[in-house]
């Protein structure tokens, strides 16, 4: 990395933190900056890709490709009041293709396989006999309605009780993770700031 | 009356006084390091051992989605991670399917290049192709069709579909490493071993706990408990201090904001039945 461009990105580290001090016009700069910088670097990408994918195939004499081309330019039409309706196609064909693959992957790689391995869990540790508790504990909170006049309806009180704490211990633990996450961020900067620009750090 | 004060001050401290603390507890250990105690989590190890027990020359694919905002943790674990494969002689196959990700792999490759792997013979680059999940699933069904332009070369001319590789490893703060599982992993038998940033650990670790994943190395911890498997220290591991640093004074914030809470809370013993409340 030149100087130039060292200095620069060390303006924008430090201008964009100085949100930390209060909002600021020099901060809404910057954000904007990089916002700006982004989708540019998202258009150039995307473009190349069409380019490569599409465009070139389809004058190669694929012309299959010329219906995701046309596809794509119909997202362009809800820019105009009038043919904002048009745009709900290509929109329902991506909705419907997404919807299709999280469908089969919720059904089984997240649902069935995780089911399996729970059942199939060997109670050879405390963390495995945690896990299957836990599972229980928070099944039983969602799951199930009870009479806490009956003994069982008690003991799935209880059950679903657990599973309020254990719910509660992971998103605890999300927390944590996005904590360690946003200092790691701070750490970083903070490293190309004292060791790549001012030189001060080994 | 002070002392009721003293603990509502304390359930209202400045914003900018936390951040001047945090930013002088996060630069102390960078200066003056102090080496606190790092232990190796069972997902790391696995990780480490998975590639180490390859046989040296395995073909194995690095498909990132590393961006400018997740590089503080991704960077650390994907440079420990590949200076590990360079150091067992694999073969590797980078794959950019973020739009961002294409310059961290120019670096990755020159990484390589300098350590005398040759492009196409025991090192290669993917073009980065739009598509996220549909590009997934098109790999998991022909590679070498959906990168039909990619030019011929010993290393990917010796692959024919994704069974090929000894393991996928993929990086990602997003849902790559689900499409993974989903197209490449569970339908393949792939092995598959996740680099993520921290915040989406517990959204991935059941899968680490079916097999689904042989490994997971989590945010910046994650690559410095690599890189002390790897006897290679780096970024991660000199970041940790100031992690562990950063970490323990939130942590005491937070006790003492409800130590505050719940002392405010008591009941004055001027009020009660009879008192003026």
């Amino acid at each position: 990395m030149g100087n130039i461009q060292l200095w620069l990105a060390a303006v924008c580290t430090i201008a964009i933190y100085s949100f930390l001090y209060g909002d600021n016009l020099v901060f809404r700069f910057f954000e904007n900056l990089f916002v700006g910088l982004g989708a540019a670097h998202m258009f150039v990408m995307g473009y190349e890709s069409i380019l490569t994918r599409a465009w070139k195939p389809m004058l190669a004499g694929q012309y299959w490709w010329a219906g995701s081309i046309v596809l794509g330019f119909l997202l362009l039409a809800r820019l105009i009041p009038a043919t904002r309706w048009v745009s709900r196609i290509p929109l329902g064909f991506m909705m419907g293709v997404a919807a299709a693959f999280t469908a089969r992957r919720a059904i089984n790689t997240e649902f069935w396989v995780q089911m399996r391995s729970t059942m199939n869990i060997r109670l050879n540790s405390i963390q495995n006999v945690l896990y299957l508790v836990a599972v229980i504990a928070v099944l039983s909170y969602f799951l199930f309605t009870y009479n806490p006049d009956k003994p069982w309806g008690r003991a799935l009180g209880a059950a679903g009780k657990i599973g309020q704490y254990v719910m509660m211990i992971a998103f605890g633990a999300s927390l944590g993770n996005t904590i360690m996450a946003r200092l790691s961020l701070v750490i970083g900067r903070m490293e190309f700031l004292f060791r790549d620009v001012f030189g001060v750090l080994q | 009356m002070a002392q009721d004060s003293l603990f509502v001050k304390l359930q209202n401290v400045d914003k900018r006084i936390i951040y001047t603390l945090l930013f002088l507890i996060l630069i102390y250990p960078m200066f003056n390091p102090i080496g606190l105690p790092l232990p190796i989590t069972r997902e790391v190890q696995s990780s480490f051992d998975f590639i180490e027990n390859l046989p040296s020359g395995s073909i194995i694919m690095f498909a990132s989605a590393n961006a400018p905002g997740t590089m503080a943790e991704l960077e650390p674990q994907s440079v420990a991670v590949i200076s590990h494969m360079l150091d067992k002689g694999h073969r590797i196959v980078f794959n950019p399917y973020a739009p961002e990700t294409a310059r961290f792999i120019d670096a990755y490759m020159e990484i390589c290049i300098a350590r005398g792997y040759q492009e196409g013979v025991n090192v290669m680059r993917l073009p980065f192709l739009a598509g996220a999940e549909t590009l997934y699933a098109a790999m998991g069904q022909d590679i070498k069709s959906v990168y039909d332009m990619v030019p011929s070369s010993p290393l990917w001319d010796s692959i024919r579909s994704v069974r090929d590789f000894a393991v996928w490893i993929d990086i990602t703060g997003g849902e790559g490493q689900r499409w993974a599982m989903a197209h490449i992993g569970d339908v393949h038998n792939v092995p598959i071993v996740s680099l993520i940033t921290a915040v989406i650990l517990a959204v991935v670790q059941p899968y680490y706990t079916s097999g689904q994943f042989v490994g997971i190395v989590s945010g910046l911890s994650g690559a410095a408990e690599y890189e002390v498997l790897a006897r290679a220290p780096g970024k991660g591991a000199a970041g940790m201090d100031a992690q562990s640093l950063g970490h323990l004074l939130i942590i005491g914030f937070i006790a003492l904001g409800n130590i505050a809470f719940f002392a405010s809370r008591r009941p004055s013993r001027s009020s009660g039945p009879g008192g003026d409340n």
